[in-house]
């Protein structure tokens, strides 16, 4: 195995750890909130949407992985504690999603 | 930086040059789906009921559908640093496969939701597209 594939591993090994940890994240977040803010006006849960939404932030949550490796295929650049602030980034902006997606529902009713 | 290069190093940027190229092929044919399907339903909007309008919301969704459809784009080149990692070696022809797969299945999307929309607006004509009996 030569240098980039052996930073390359090491790398998406750390994405697929803090992978967890942003799923967990999001999952408290979203139990919290169907049941302190949606569970009045949802009778039937938003299932379909729920599901459709963790498709598509796993999606997203995987420009991290590939960004990091652009980074260091394209540019020999090791990305380093960026890392953290992009997955940090990331996290954050989901949260706020989800949060303003309850909102809205919830004002819809 | 050529030089400074490994081998996995010059796999990965062969690669991804590779599906960069591809990209454009696959954002020019949703284009031509996405406004051929947007062009049939203006036509349909022009007779439908305006309870059941087609309108501009159209574009936002779009927007949105494109930048949702090129991040899922993103699994293609990911993917194929994955198998080299897992198999050390390149996935050779089964690049294209995983690219028409990918295509063929947002073609598929945007054709069922354009037919959805369809057959919503079609099931509430306004009474200016109802044909005069004949006789």
């Amino acid at each position: 195995m030569d240098e980039t594939a052996r930073y390359l591993k090491r790398a998406s090994l750390t994405w697929e750890m803090l992978r967890v940890v942003y799923n967990l994240v999001l999952l408290a977040e979203g139990l919290w909130i169907l049941r302190k803010v949606l569970a009045p006006v949802f009778l039937d849960g938003p299932g379909v949407l729920i599901l459709l939404f963790g498709v598509v932030a796993n999606a997203f949550y995987c420009l991290g992985p590939l960004l990091e490796t652009y980074a260091y295929v394209g540019f020999a650049e090791r990305i380093g504690r960026a890392r953290y602030v992009l997955f940090a980034t990331g996290l954050l902006f989901s949260m706020w999603f989800v949060f303003k997606w309850a909102m809205l529902a919830a004002s819809q009713f | 930086m050529e030089s400074a290069m490994d081998e996995t190093g010059r796999y990965l940027e062969r690669a991804w040059l590779a599906w960069e190229k591809l990209r454009i092929v696959y954002n020019t044919v949703l284009l031509v789906e996405g406004l051929t399907s947007v062009y049939f339903l203006w036509q349909l909007d022009k007779i439908a009921d305006s309870h059941y309008r087609f309108g501009s919301s159209w574009l936002g969704f779009a927007i949105l559908f494109g930048v949702v459809a090129n991040v899922f784009y993103c699994l293609g080149p990911l993917a194929e640093a994955c198998v080299h990692r897992l198999l050390g070696r390149g996935m050779g022809r089964a690049r294209y496969f995983l690219f028409a797969a990918g295509l063929l299945l947002s073609t598929g999307l945007i054709f069922l939701l354009a037919r959805g929309m369809w057959l919503g607006m079609s099931s509430h004509l306004g009474p200016v597209s109802t044909p005069a009996p004949l006789g």
